[in-house]
């Protein structure tokens, strides 16, 4: 009994120790510029969408109040951010499957070296290839280019979708494409009836950790964009006015690039939850 | 319907040689049972028939046409697999129609539907059709898996140890059920499993597999009765043959494990016979009760309809079939008799069977 | 005989499923029991219950007098064989066995002697350096039962221990494992849902179906004098032969489906006493026989031949096929006539499945 109790402590604490944060922004995005400073802090306040307004220009005459010059550029960075994570993440998860496919179902010579080689793109701190990948990218043309960002959230992305899938991939026994086969469908087509349907699961869990990989990553999307690719990271950061910086506005902005993320990954949570659990110990 | 020929296929996978020159056949309208222990190269074998797998050496012919190169999907037959592989996505009216939808059957879905409910029928599985593989016993999953070998008309059906994954009881059922459904289909049946009690009640002929090498093809009773080697006589026959050794002099023979000799001529009506031999004799083929040599009963296993004795003489233990009524307790001294006429030779070096 | 394992109405619910029904037991010191039913039965949750791996619903578990329910394994002093043996990839056989001691601090010559007497006793002496990957699917299951024995706990628990080999292994750990009961005399606790181990090896045997117990009793018991049309059909190998009857009445016997009737004066006397109409004849295959004074007339629809005997199926009624044993060697085919040895047959309520006695 007094376990019960305690554990319900322990869980509550560890939610708040978690949760307020997030709380803590949401509800920053909807204060009054007073209350956002107040000392000691307000959780009960009078809202006001005031910062939304201004952050998506519907109320454009607001922001001069808060030292905003011009007009808030969040919506188009917005949308790159949905453009360029989307299409790396669709194009990461589908090289990804196919590739863990070929590793997990055909015998490839080096195969342990090649996974190894491709895991440890990962192992790379972004900064150190920033300048070079700068160096590079300029002279491809690539700089603030919305295909620039993709091809390069896609390959670093692309190490953990293939070793993801291939986890998953190697679950299911390789006895379900042979059996289509026999029964008359070629290798590809039991790849698409047969083995995508039971990896859905596990694409869900891939693609939530690439979308969030590419949603959230700042290093490069502030270094190799400046206008018209540059995606929400790092325009929310600077988000400055001739007053200061505008609290009430990058809580608002930070609210509104939370919500996609978090949307997607409710849609898919039935795929997830089994997703998340592989590589248990099999029977 | 149709035959199988394998002709000295070799198969090896790294540096394990899986077969080594199988040469077999499967008749026309046949249930062979291939039999052997794990990693023996059953299921090598009936991959190698389907297509999934290809001979490093030597040929397949099905129906007399040379089948190596041949992709699966153009063979013409049905797998079975181990653990049923049925599709946990579709329910199981789609697991059995979709060998039907394949681009190389293009059969109408009016079509379809007449095959899966016939099917469906026969198996006894109409009142699951909606229902996925998951919620299925595993005696229904294995109906399912039936009905999509069966749904498109094969002309042979293989299958991998597909009652293995059942309880014993549901095992012998579906046994009976196999047997008489293949007699009403007249169709080929190339059947593979570990389990002997099986491969006697179902195949008309059994072939017995040993790393890889076939050690004898012939009907249950041949197998039984005359196994060409030591191995196939231990393999068959439950509990396993007691195998003595015996060594000839002066026209005895010497059954040191047991300190008895007998006078050659009353066991052996054949010819020559090399000094060392292995005697091998069925658990049946001994009587407990009477006779002059005595042994120690080490235990008693009362399996209902079926009793074994375990009788320890000296420093062997031999193996006893007893009528269900004998009594006999742990300790116990007893008298027993040899059948001598039913006394099998073989070779201890060569172990294949003498006479 | 003391009681070394109780269970008092255990029970065990997942969700709106009723795994395991009011089970209530005693188990004697020494005693091979096995439990023994279909998938999906109960047996399996009812052990892992005893052992400590799940909590009971309902009910209570005594252990050596002492009452464990709430206590977690490492407390109960009892040992798990698993199915899957279990045995930890990186360790040798030796390490693997000495495992339970070291975690309970035992001092080192003590496990060397510990694990080197169990190695002894399992013939596994040779083999006590080499690790899983390297050794036999037997001889893993020797290593899991060595792990379980070194402890020298209250009581043994095993989870279909077998069903992982192959057939022709699985009847020599059969023998083995009895033969090791006899000597050491463990309280052992057994689950299986192959009818064949449980007759084998068990003192007694606990059917189960559907959560509930069906029967308790030895095998000879359960074999000879089933309670019910479940434990009749799921002991013995090949299964026992149902055949409807109806009572006729007093001195007039039992019309079978084919219409013939026949008569047997205790059998009739039973359904008497007990008023039943509609029954079942269960009647065991080698308690039949092909005679040409047979009372059921039949057609042999097949022969198996298992080397030593033939078992043939027989119809005696449209889709009505029986099982019979017969021990010579000439083949029967086409219509016979079957004798029924009456002594060893059973009735059965057709409504409540139940014994008539």
């Amino acid at each position: 009994m007094v376990w019960r109790v305690a554990k319900g402590i322990l869980i509550t604490l560890a939610l708040v120790f978690f949760l307020l944060p997030i709380y803590w922004i949401v509800a920053t995005s909807f204060k009054q510029w007073p209350d956002i400073f107040a000392i000691p802090p307000k959780f009960v306040f009078r809202g006001t969408l005031v910062h939304y307004l201004t952050l998506f220009n519907i109320r454009p005459e607001e922001a001069a109040k808060f030292g905003q010059v011009g007009k808030s550029l969040f919506p188009p960075r917005f949308l790159n951010s949905m453009i360029i994570a989307g299409a790396s993440t669709v194009l990461s998860v589908a090289l990804g499957t196919f590739s863990a496919y070929a590793f997990s179902r055909f015998r490839v010579r080096g195969e342990n070296d090649l996974l190894f080689f491709i895991l440890s793109t990962r192992m790379l701190p972004p900064i150190v290839v920033g300048i070079p990948f700068f160096v590079v990218y300029r002279a491809l043309g690539l700089i603030d280019t919305h295909i620039g960002l993709i091809l390069l959230y896609m390959t670093f992305n692309l190490s953990f979708a293939v070793w993801l899938m291939k986890g998953f991939i190697d679950e299911i026994p390789r006895e379900f494409e042979e059996a289509a086969m026999v029964d008359g469908y070629t290798r590809l087509e039991a790849f698409f009836k047969v083995i995508l349907p039971q990896a859905l699961s596990g694409i869900a869990a891939t693609a939530v950790f690439c979308l969030i990989a590419a949603w959230n990553e700042f290093f490069f999307a502030l270094i190799l964009t400046s206008e018209k690719a540059r995606t929400a990271p790092p325009s929310i950061a600077a988000i400055q006015g001739t007053s200061g910086i505008n609290w009430g506005q990058i809580a608002a902005g930070v609210t509104v690039f939370l919500l996609p993320v978090v949307v997607f990954t409710f849609l898919v949570r039935k795929y997830l939850a089994r997703g998340l659990t592989f590589g248990v110990i099999k029977r | 319907m149709a035959e199988v020929v394998l002709r000295d296929v070799e198969k090896r996978f790294g540096k394990i040689q899986a077969l080594q020159g199988i040469t077999l056949e499967v008749r026309d309208g046949e249930f062979l049972v291939l039999l052997g222990p794990t990693g023996a190269g059953k299921t090598t074998t009936l991959r190698i028939v389907s297509g999934l797998e290809e001979p490093d050496r030597g040929d397949v012919f099905i129906d007399g046409v040379r089948m190596n190169g041949v992709a699966p999907r153009d063979r013409n037959c049905a797998f079975v697999f181990q653990n049923y592989i049925l599709y946990p996505h579709l329910t199981v009216y789609d697991n059995l129609a979709f060998p039907l939808r394949s681009k190389l059957w293009r059969t109408e879905e009016s079509e379809i539907r007449k095959k899966v409910e016939h099917v469906a029928r026969v198996l006894k599985i109409e009142h699951l059709l909606h229902r996925k593989p998951d919620k299925l016993s595993g005696g229904e999953q294995q109906r399912v898996a039936l009905g999509r070998a069966m749904v498109r008309n094969p002309r042979i059906f293989l299958m991998d140890e597909p009652l293995s994954n059942l309880d014993a009881k549901l095992r012998e059922e579906m046994r009976v059920e196999l047997k008489s459904l293949q007699k009403n289909l007249g169709a080929t049946f190339f059947f593979v499993t570990h389990d002997h009690v099986e491969a006697m009640t179902l195949g008309d002929r059994v072939a017995v597999l040993n790393q890889g090498v076939l050690q004898q093809v012939g009907t249950p009773e041949e197998v039984y009765e005359y196994p060409a080697n030591v191995f196939v006589a231990r393999f068959v026959g439950n509990p396993e043959m007691n195998l003595l050794e015996g060594f000839l002099e002066g026209g005895k023979l010497h059954l040191r494990g047991l300190a008895l000799t007998l006078d050659l001529e009353k066991v052996w009506k054949g010819g020559e016979l090399p000094s060392r031999v292995l005697v091998g004799l069925r658990p049946e083929n001994i009587l407990l009760g009477q006779g002059e040599a005595v042994g120690e009963v080490y235990l008693v296993e009362d399996l209902g309809a079926d009793k074994i004795v375990r009788l320890r003489v000296g420093e062997t233990l031999l193996r006893v079939r007893v009528p269900k009524e004998a009594e006999f307790s742990v300790g116990e001294r007893v008298p027993y008799l040899l059948a001598y006429e039913k006394f099998l030779f073989f070779d201890p070096t060569t172990e294949r069977r003498l006479g | 005989m003391m009681e070394r394992v109780r269970l008092e109405g255990l029970s065990k619910r997942f969700g709106a499923f009723e795994a395991v029904q009011d089970v209530t037991l005693s188990i004697f010191e020494g005693e091979f029991v096995v439990f023994l039913g279909p998938s999906g039965c109960g047996k399996t949750t009812t052990l892992r219950m005893i052992a400590g791996l799940e909590k009971p619903t309902r009910g209570d578990i005594f252990i050596a007098g002492k009452r464990v329910t709430q206590l977690p394994p490492a407390r109960r002093n009892i040992a798990f064989v698993f199915q899957n043996y279990a045995l930890y990839p990186h360790m040798t056989a030796f390490e693997n066995i000495a495992f339970p001691l070291e975690a309970q601090g035992v001092p080192r010559e003590e496990v060397q002697r510990r694990v080197r007497e169990v190695a002894k006793i399992l013939g596994l002496e040779h083999l006590l350096a080499l690790r899983p990957a390297q050794l036999s699917s037997g001889d893993m299951q020797k290593v899991a039962l060595g792990r379980a024995m070194v402890r020298r706990p209250q009581v043994f628990l095993m989870d279909e221990p077998l069903s992982g080999l192959d057939a022709k292994h699985r009847e020599e750990m059969r023998a083995e494992l009895k033969r090791l009961h006899i000597e050491i005399g463990a309280t052992t606790v057994y689950v299986t849902h192959d009818q064949i181990e449980a007759m084998s090896m068990a003192d007694r045997i606990v059917v189960m179906n559907e959560g509930k117990i069906q029967q308790v009793g030895s095998p000879r018991e359960v074999y000879l004098h089933p309670e019910n049309l479940f434990v009749a059909h799921f002991i013995g190998s090949p299964g026992m032969n149902f055949i409807p009857l109806v009572f006729l009445g007093e001195g007039r016997g039992f019309r079978l489906e084919n219409g013939d009737v026949i008569r047997h004066e205790t059998m009739e006397r039973l359904a008497v006493r007990h008023g039943v109409r509609e029954c079942i004849l269960g009647i065991r295959p080698e308690f039949l026989s092909i005679a040409a004074s047979g009372e059921i007339r039949g057609n042999t629809v097949s022969i198996e031949p298992l080397g030593y005997k033939n078992l043939y199926a027989v119809e005696i009624a449209p889709g009505r096929i029986i099982r019979v044993e017969d021990m010579r060697r000439e083949r029967f085919s086409g219509n016979v006539s079957l004798a029924v040895r009456w002594e060893a047959a059973c009735l059965f309520d057709h409504q409540t499945g139940q014994r008539i006695r």
